[in-house]
């Protein structure tokens, strides 16, 4: 079960970093954080934008820890999925860069 | 000489029951699964039926075939009947059926609940048709969008007998998909590690994954609007604090998971097929497995693009957008593995290649057309309109039903041991192709020009006519083509000549048995050392049932099968198995009889049949087990194993982690549905006064975890584990108690406000987890006392502990959830 979960993490991590970036998004937008300013752009954004940051380095490290066992093929394909959890968190985080939050 | 007393015996012990009795009690997967399958195939033919009609009525403007009030039933029952009682049943047919078979396994995991599957699909389903033969069918579309279906706009029980017939029907996927998970990964032939799987138990492993986290959204949501209806609790009433798209998350949180659930066994089917019939293996396997996994995670992250037009803020449809497009690429990798695989191969064009060709016309147009619904501008335009219809057709029928044309026509050989009679199948082919493209290809343009979907009528004045009448014509087309497709397999069945053992020259173990197969598929159980086991050694069937493999020999009236290791498929110890049996039956009549009591609004009578299923329960499983330590046993080729009765990681204690991960995404769901009305629905705060209380979560609490500790009890010594099971029971009935008190004396009744339904939601919730936690723990004690749970097998008491585990955690979670937002109010 262990080998399993390892094989999927990549991808587990995605769906955490989807719901982590989905739910912020709403409770800010509640909140009123796109009325209040910080480094010049709103609290919203600045949220969102830093915790896409931090997600996409736990990707990272995640990746790293899986490329260090590849011995079998069960392994390559945890890596493989690792490198799907690490686009997949920089393609649909995205769209905080270019889309206003709370509109 | 050998082989034949060994099929004679062992056809003693694995065979149904005989006569009507048998019907009854039967519990073998190779007859459960040909019901799933036919019973699937009757309603995809009522379904069908109903599409005629919707044809009939749209052929041309202003029909008075049908008026508004039946044309509601009648697209509301296609849609329901093609999704719940013909797409999922009959992938859970195919996997029931061919699971044991393509793993090297003599029956699934768990063969009752096999059986509590198919009576509760067929009484769910039979409510729903005669309902619809009474004409009091659910008429407010197959995803019944609340206000709609609410008792103001649809007071009559027709949205009930969607809600509590689809739930009634979702038990049975339920319990399919814990059982698919569990034979994967523990009942496989020896030494058949994860991958060295044929790559169809990889497709069945995603999506049985799928369904044990996509399907409790959907029966929550169910159940809240049932609750609403029935007792006035106003989740989904934006007067009163509730949001109707809290309805629309939670039904599409399924939803779009469903699209794959539906497709992927699908594909496992055509990934099965294309090699064989290109003659060499399939390119990519790893390629394909790692897809198959993106899909199964990325689907859970699509499901608001069926939302783009519900207001929703543009950032998250940007989210949402940009995974419904990442979606199509592991999708495309499968397409290439295909393509590649027929490339690289020397393909014999027979029939099921006739429908993979079919396939990859029809699914490729609609993935493109789905890629073009993924992005926000476009869907805006197009939503609601008939340009969906057709894409959702493109996708579900190229994606599911043309595949499982060709599986039919594979695996009927093996299933009925019999060859195609005549050349029927190409002109049903023929007649299904063009009919349908005729139907639904420019039906996108209809869409484009304006079409909704769901109207009853048009005027001539919309220019849709001639559309319309080609899209009929080609729908009657296509059910000429599906008449012929039946007539064929029918003369199949009835007339065909014996088949030869493995008719395809495949390479999978089901073609390693006797055709049609005996009840226990294997005389003796295979040893594996590659993917394709019959190419390595094409005698391995012959000596399978000579009885030279694990397991061949016959002991008693004991259905043994091997359980293995569930990553390297190390065998690990002998499942015995249970034997026919009416439980399953009886206890799905008493859950009917709780669902009907529902249906006709005999509220009193429900928790009669509540307790009957909690007694039922019990009784089912009382029968398991043994008094007596069997030892290890001599399995064949040197290996001496353990049976199921002495082992920790049983597959009940595995089946029972997977119900507890089920039930968990129900309760994450109802949070999420609590934060969701709180964040985004109006009318909030409720009215009244709320503060801080610490009293009931501090008494709740410290039960909670006295019930944590106790259940670990006789964890190290025995002799402590009845004081601790039984101590645990009490735990949690009183934090359950408390609960209740808790709910009295701080929550407004709970038709007040969406806050206190959802709240009084969460209680009744917790309290029931609690409940069913003390009951196994209790039990669990009684076990001990009468000598079924011992040191030497303690497995049921680690059963019982996920369940007290569970119903411990989450009163904690609920009660402090609601203490502090109280707070924050």
């Amino acid at each position: 079960m262990i080998a399993l979960g390892r094989m999927v993490s990549g991808l587990a991590l995605w769906a955490a970093a989807f719901v982590v970036l989905y739910s912020l998004h709403g409770l800010g937008c509640a909140l009123g954080w796109a009325q209040v300013e910080m480094f010049g752009i709103t609290r919203a954004k600045a949220i969102l934008l830093g915790s896409w940051i931090v997600l996409i380095a736990a990707q990272l490290v995640l990746l790293v820890w899986l490329l260090r066992r590849r011995e079998t093929q069960l392994d390559r394909i945890g890596i493989a999925i690792g490198w799907i959890g690490l686009a997949a968190t920089i393609v649909t985080g995205v769209p905080i860069l270019a889309i206003s939050s709370c509109v | 000489m050998k082989a034949l007393r060994l099929h004679r015996d062992l056809t003693r012990i694995w065979e149904s029951e005989p006569g009507w009795r048998g019907v009854f009690s039967s519990v073998s997967h190779t007859d459960l699964g040909k019901r799933f399958i036919v019973a699937a195939a009757v309603f995809f033919g009522i379904g069908g039926v109903l599409a005629m009609l919707i044809r009939a009525q749209l052929a041309t403007p202003g029909s008075a075939f049908a008026g508004p009030e039946v044309y509601g039933q009648i697209f509301t029952m296609h849609g329901s009947i093609m999704m719940f009682l013909f797409a999922i049943p009959m992938l859970e047919g195919l996997a029931i059926y061919l699971l044991p078979k393509i793993l090297g396994s003599r029956d699934l995991a768990y063969p009752r609940l096999t059986a509590l599957g198919w009576w509760c699909y067929l009484f769910g389903g039979t409510i729903m048709i005669l309902a619809l033969l009474g004409g009091v069918a659910p008429d407010a579309g197959w995803f019944l969008y609340p206000p709609l279906s609410g008792k103001e706009y649809t007071p009559g029980v027709n949205s009930d007998v969607w809600l509590l017939g689809i739930t009634f029907v979702e038990i049975s996927a339920m319990c399919a998909a814990i059982e698919i998970v569990v034979t994967i990964l523990k009942f496989r032939a020896a030494n058949m590690s994860l991958t060295k799987m044929p790559i169809m138990a990889w497709y069945l492993l995603a999506t049985a994954g799928m369904m044990v986290f996509g399907f409790p959204p959907l029966i929550l949501g169910s159940i809240l609007l049932e609750v609403e209806r029935a007792f006035g609790w106003p989740f989904f009433q934006p007067e009163l604090g509730g949001s109707p798209l809290l309805w629309q998350h939670l039904f599409w949180l399924f939803g779009h998971p469903e699209v794959y659930i539906i497709f992927l066994p699908a594909a496992g089917a055509l990934s099965t097929i294309i090699p064989v019939m290109s003659r060499t293996p399939l390119i990519g396997y790893g390629a394909i497995v790692t897809a198959v996994m993106a899909l199964a995670f990325l689907s859970f992250g699509l499901w608001v693009h069926h939302m783009f037009t519900t207001g929703i803020p543009h950032l998250a449809l940007g989210f949402f957008s940009a995974a419904s497009v990442l979606v199509a690429i592991p999708t495309a990798v499968q397409i290439f593995a295909w393509i590649g695989t027929i490339w690289a191969g020397r393909p014999k064009f027979t029939l099921p290649m006739y429908y993979i060709v079919g396939f990859f016309v029809v699914f490729v147009l609609g993935g493109l057309t789905g890629v073009m619904l993924a992005i926000v501008p476009f869907d805006q335009q197009a939503h609601d309109t008939a340009f969906v219809t057709a894409h959702l057709h493109y996708v579900l029928v190229g994606g599911f039903v043309f595949p499982m044309l060709a599986a039919a026509y594979y695996w009927m050989p093996h299933a009925t041991g019999r060859t195609r009679v005549m050349r029927l199948g190409i002109a049903a082919f023929w007649l299904i192709f063009i009919g349908f493209n005729l139907t639904f290809l420019h039906m996108h343009l209809t869409g484009l020009l304006g079409m909704p979907r769901r109207v009853y009528t048009y005027p001539v004045e919309a220019g849709w006519t001639w559309l319309n009448l080609i899209s009929s014509v080609g729908s009657f087309l296509q059910a000429f083509g599906f008449g012929l497709f039946a007539i064929d397999i029918a003369l199949q069945r009835r007339i065909g000549n014996r088949s030869e053992r493995d008719p395809w020259e495949a390479e999978t173990l089901e073609w390693a048995m006797p055709i049609p197969p005996p009840q226990y598929n294997f005389a003796s159980l295979p040893t594996i050392d590659s993917r394709e086991p019959l190419t390595r050694d094409r005698a391995l069937g012959a000596d399978l049932a000579g009885g030279r493999g694990l397991l061949g020999r016959a002991v008693g009236n004991r259905r043994e099968t091997l359980a293995v290791d569930m990553v390297t498929g190390t065998p690990e110890h002998v499942a015995i198995l249970p034997g026919p049996s009416l439980v399953p039956l009886v206890t799905a009549m008493v859950i009917g009889g709780f669902f009907l009591s529902m249906l006709l609004s005999l509220y009193w009578l429900a928790p009669v049949f509540i307790v009957g299923t909690a007694i039922m329960v019990w009784r089912w499983a009382a029968t398991t087990g043994t008094i007596r330590d069997p030892g290890p046993i001599e399995a064949g080729e040197g290996l001496v194993l353990p049976t199921s009765f002495a082992v920790g990681g049983s597959t009940a204690y595995w089946g029972s982690v997977l119900a507890a991960a089920a039930n968990g995404t129900l309760f994450a769901s109802l949070i999420f549905g609590y934060l969701f009305l709180r964040v985004v629905a109006p009318n909030w705060p409720p009215p009244g006064e709320y503060g801080l209380y610490l009293l009931e979560p501090g008494l709740i609490t410290i039960g909670a975890i006295l019930a944590l500790v106790f259940a670990r009890f006789g964890r190290h010594n025995f002799v402590r584990a009845k004081v601790g099971a039984v101590a645990t029971a009490l735990c949690l009935a009183l934090s359950a108690a408390v609960l209740l008190v808790s709910g009295l004396r701080h929550l407004p009744g709970p038709t007040e406000h969406a806050f206190a339904a959802v709240s009084w939601m969460l209680t009744g919730y917790a309290i029931f987890s609690a409940m069913v936690g003390a009951l196994i723990q209790l039990f669990a004690s009684r076990r001990v006392a009468s000598g079924h749970a011992s040191a030497e097998r303690p497995h049921g008491l680690r059963i019982a502990a996920v369940w007290s585990d569970y119903g411990a955690v989450v009163a904690i979670v609920v009660v402090w959830l609601l203490a502090l937002s109280s707070a924050a109010l």
